[in-house]
């Protein structure tokens, strides 16, 4: 059949917006396939396919701002969107932070390792890579192995009417891996591989941390309550900091909802820690040469030598904050690419030796604040959490909770390795690369009956 | 709508593929947005997705497609790849799946609305987010506090669903709604201190709904009563103390520790990787798990309610289900595919969120039953306890047996009365000790919901659910954290 160009839709959105009369329109356009397959209990659930192309459409009139995303990307279909738009831009009221688009044209780095045609040309074979992660799960230890695989092939389009045109051709290919080593379910470890190219992909690698994780966590006590030294694993600190980045976007600073509001240039960490978004990683999830305003994108430092060194923002936010964009737009709400956290000078063994007693802490979810504005949170350790006894990974435990406060946690870093992971699953969203990390005097609390 | 022709097509082409079973959703969600920061209007915009999902059943093995641009000869090839990948799946499979047996529905249900939000101009839906930013900033301003917080959103939405399966079921539905929230941050001046807490409010009714919510004064009150709680909430007790929560953490808590774990694709480990498994096991049916007050029930078939539904995502006829009993498991939530493996019916939970989601099992309304206690009855013999009334915080563990909530506005209860506020009491505790604990229920009249939209699945399905009941009394307890 006939394949839409997600070009010539892009171009078509911002040529008809115009002659509807608005100032300006952007419109970015998704065109992606994207296979699935879940499995559990050892077993393929389902397996899917995406064929979608998803249209999102900027407009500002007399510095009134109106968007849309919409699926349906008939040209009737997305006149009728269109004209409700700028009906809605009409009688709406002027945002106080509008500004204009940045004009183009821009020149875009070219990224490396973000597209591999050997990632396109997968089809239902992609089912084979689950059973390998099964059953070196199994051969590890696991009893019962569940997870999700995605891949995934595409191209974003960026055009404005301030002569942006922007691609970005992609894929990624990823598997969650979860094992129990118990009937009960409460031995349970996990394993990721994230990657945009295929060599870099290793489903096996994945299960058998699964798989070993879960069973080194069999026959668990329940933890104590207390205030422990934490060693926090790379899908757990990755949840903690994806938190985190959040909290570095103005948009959140201005709504009240981050605990950095008041720490821009201030120390928050031991100086020998460094974060950044880095939005041209190779092989990075979410690499990107251009935020959604068609600026190109660049590195930043979130967090330089232990302080907070910007927040993230597109043109209004920087507007507002009387700064300069640092190409993070959304255009309501700045974000991050990929958040890289600069590795230490230890090993894993080192790390350990460093700590020598409290909690090692594989993974986490669930994690909840009381109050955004404050940091206070807690979250709820799984997929193996393990008592540190003098520098060695000693007996299992469960039922614990991390209670404590975002900022404090920073402040309170100790140590961190040189080995890091790319992690990016259901519970981690922006992508994070991070180490282990040790952090002093952490709350855990238990429940009380 | 146009395109059925398409989702009836999909059927045809299965069908001649010679799958077990197929199914299309032809879906349209359309949502109008409008966005308040701090009383700047950030955007206004529209959400619209249509397209055709289907899902096939070949050699017991299950595939899922979706396609958002309408062509026969797509559809035809989208099929034909969901039949391929189903048989891939199925040589991954040591049982094959089996769905329950179901009767033959051919229906359409709606919404029952009087004020249709697609009528309502945009303005006036924006009028009303500014009226509820300037109550909010009245009471900062009548307080002597800042509140310099206020994100609030105000959606509609409209869904149109045309559901056809190989077995003959047609079903047609159209469901209007409106949801919002507000996420309010106060600030007391002499101290510095914050206090924040999110709201929301959701409902399958027309914009009349938005007179009932009355949400510039249920905004104002919100945020007096957090200048209250930053000036005046004392430390709460740490001794052994009686409980009473109010419906809102008795609705949170119905969801988190009664509905999850009784959804039957947690308990057969089909949502392992991400959500999690459940504590609770096909063998625990029928047995007791907490005190005979204790009545929890789902129910899709409340009119107006956020979590409504006439028929299921598998065109099964929605029904009221009881998970607990007098403190007995009753039963559990299912979907096709977990009712063919128990060996049952299903009972309707089968929810899909768009056209590209694949139905799974969910909560829609979930509440504890009311009890025959007024609130000073419940209060009038504790000598020592506390009321909370509202929680920020809240998480529970990914087997739904060990879950903490933080109260927000909760209050000292001394010698039967009310008195002062405290800050944060925590109840961190097991999901046996809190149903085993409760002693006494409200009236019906205390009964009270609560909106939210319940996230699962992978990709998520965020969806709009109902969770409430009335106050409920629980003893010994020691809140800690």
């Amino acid at each position: 059949m006939e394949k839409v160009d997600i070009y010539d839709l892009a171009d078509f959105i911002v040529k008809e917006g115009l002659k509807l009369g608005v100032d300006e329109v952007a419109a970015l356009i998704h065109g992606v396939v994207k296979r699935q397959v879940r499995f559990s209990n050892n077993q393929v659930t389902i397996a899917k396919t995406w064929d979608e192309i998803v249209a999102e459409v900027y407009m500002a009139k007399n510095r009134k701002i109106v968007m849309c995303t919409v699926t349906d990307i008939s040209q009737k279909s997305l006149r009728e969107t269109l004209n409700k738009l700028v009906h809605v831009a009409n009688v709406a009221k002027e945002s106080e932070n509008y500004e204009e688009l940045p004009e183009g044209p821009f020149t875009y780095k070219s990224l490396s390792e973000t597209y591999d045609s050997k990632i396109v040309q997968l089809g239902e074979q992609v089912v084979g890579f689950a059973e390998e992660a099964i059953k070196s799960a199994l051969e590890a230890g696991g009893k019962r192995v569940a997870g999700t695989l995605y891949s995934e092939y595409g191209e974003t389009v960026l055009v404005t009417s301030r002569n942006v045109e922007a691609r970005d051709k992609g894929t990624r290919i990823e598997i969650t891996v979860r094992s129990f080593a118990d009937d009960e379910g409460v031995a349970q470890g996990m394993g990721l591989s994230v990657s945009r190219i295929l060599s870099k992909f290793d489903p096996s690698k994945a299960g058998r941390k699964a798989g070993e994780t879960s069973k080194m966590a069999l026959n668990p006590t329940t933890g104590k309550p207390g205030t422990y030294n934490i060693v926090f694993g790379p899908y757990c600190f990755a949840n903690l900091l994806d938190f985190t980045s959040m909290a570095f976007s103005a948009f959140f600073v201005d709504s009240g909802l981050s605990p950095l509001a008041d720490k821009l240039n201030k120390q928050i960490a031991p100086g020998k820690v460094t974060i950044i978004d880095d939005p041209h990683l190779p092989n990075g999830y979410n690499s990107r040469s251009f935020d959604d305003e068609g600026v190109p994108t660049r590195q930043n430092e979130l967090i330089k030598n232990g302080t907070v060194n910007t927040f993230l923002h597109n043109v209004k936010t920087a507007k507002k904050f009387n700064t300069k964009t640092t190409a993070n737009a959304g255009w309501i709400v700045p974000h991050a690419w990929n958040i890289v956290f600069k590795t230490g000078d230890y090993g894993f063994d080192e790390l350990l030796e460093d700590v020598r007693n409290g909690i090692l802490i594989e993974n986490t979810w669930y994690t909840r604040f009381q109050n955004y504005r404050t940091g206070d949170f807690s979250t709820i350790p799984r997929d193996g959490i393990f008592l540190v006894e003098n520098g060695e990974v000693k007996k299992a435990i469960r039922g614990i909770r991390v209670s404590d406060n975002i900022v404090k946690l920073f402040n309170n870093i100790t140590g961190f390795t040189k080995e890091t992971e790319q992690v990016h699953w259901w519970e981690v969203e922006t992508p994070v690369i991070t180490p282990y990390v040790a952090v002093k005097d952490v709350k855990i609390t238990t429940a009380t009956k | 709508m146009e395109h059925e022709d398409l989702a009836e097509y999909a059927i045809e082409v299965g069908e001649k593929l010679g799958v077990d079973y197929i199914e299309a959703r032809l879906q349209r969600n359309l949502n109008n947005v409008f966005l308040l920061k701090n009383g700047v209007p950030e955007a206004s915009g529209i959400e619209s997705s249509f397209g055709i999902g289907v899902r096939v059943l070949v050699d017991g093995g299950m595939g899922f497609v979706s396609v958002n641009h309408f062509t026969k000869e797509l559809v035809k090839e989208k099929v034909e790849e969901a039949v391929k990948i189903a048989k891939a799946s199925s040589k991954v499979r040591k049982k094959p799946i089996v769905l329950s047996e179901e009767k033959i529905v051919k229906g359409s249900w709606k919404t029952i609305f009087r004020q249709n939000p697609l009528d309502v101009p945009p303005e006036e839906k924006l009028e009303i987010l500014l009226d509820v930013d300037k109550a909010i900033l009245d009471v900062g301003n009548r307080l002597k506090a800042m509140i310099p917080g206020r994100l609030l959103q105000l959606m509609d939405t409209y869904i149109y669903k045309y559901y056809v399966n190989s077995e003959g079921t047609k079903i047609r539905s159209e469901i209007l709604g409106v949801s919002g929230f507000a996420v309010i941050t106060v600030v007391e001046p002499s101290t510095g201190g914050f206090e924040q807490q999110y709201m929301d409010v959701g409902a399958t009714k027309g914009y009349e709904v938005l007179k009932e919510w009355n949400l510039p004064k249920k905004c104002a009150d919100l945020a007096e009563i957090l200048i209250k709680i930053l000036r005046e909430a004392k430390k709460p007790v740490t001794e052994e103390v009686d409980v009473v929560l109010g419906p809102q953490i008795v609705g949170i808590a119905c969801h988190e520790s009664v509905g999850h774990p009784y959804e039957a694709d947690r308990i057969l480990g089909r949502e392992a990787a991400q959500a999690g498994e459940s504590f609770v096991k096909k063998e625990m049916l029928g047995q007791k798990v907490g005190s005979e007050v204790v009545n929890v029930v789902d129910d899709p078939t409340i009119p107006n309610s956020y979590g409504y539904y006439r028929y299921d995502d598998e065109g099964v006829p929605a029904r009221k289900r009881y998970l607990i009993k007098n403190g007995v498991i009753n039963e559990f939530l299912h979907n096709r595919e977990t009712a063919g493996e128990f060996g049952i019916q299903s009972n309707a939970a089968a929810r899909a969120m768009g056209y590209n989601r694949e139905p799974i099992v969910r909560m829609a309304n979930t509440y504890l039953e009311p009890g025959d206690y007024s609130f000073e009855e419940l209060i009038e013999d504790i000598k020592i306890g506390v009321y909370m009334k509202t929680f920020g915080e809240w998480n529970i563990d990914d087997r739904r047996f060990n879950q903490r909530y933080i109260g927000k506005e909760a209050y000292l209860i001394e010698k039967g009365e009310i008195k002062h506020l405290v800050k944060n009491p925590i109840l961190e505790i097991t999901t046996p000790a809190f149903w085993s604990s409760v002693d006494a229920v409200g009236k019906a009249e205390l009964m009270e919901f609560e909106a939210a939209l319940c996230g699962k699945g992978d990709p998520g399905q965020g969806a709009p659910v109902w969770h409430g009941g009335p106050p409920a009394r629980l003893r010994k307890i020691k809140l800690g954290g």
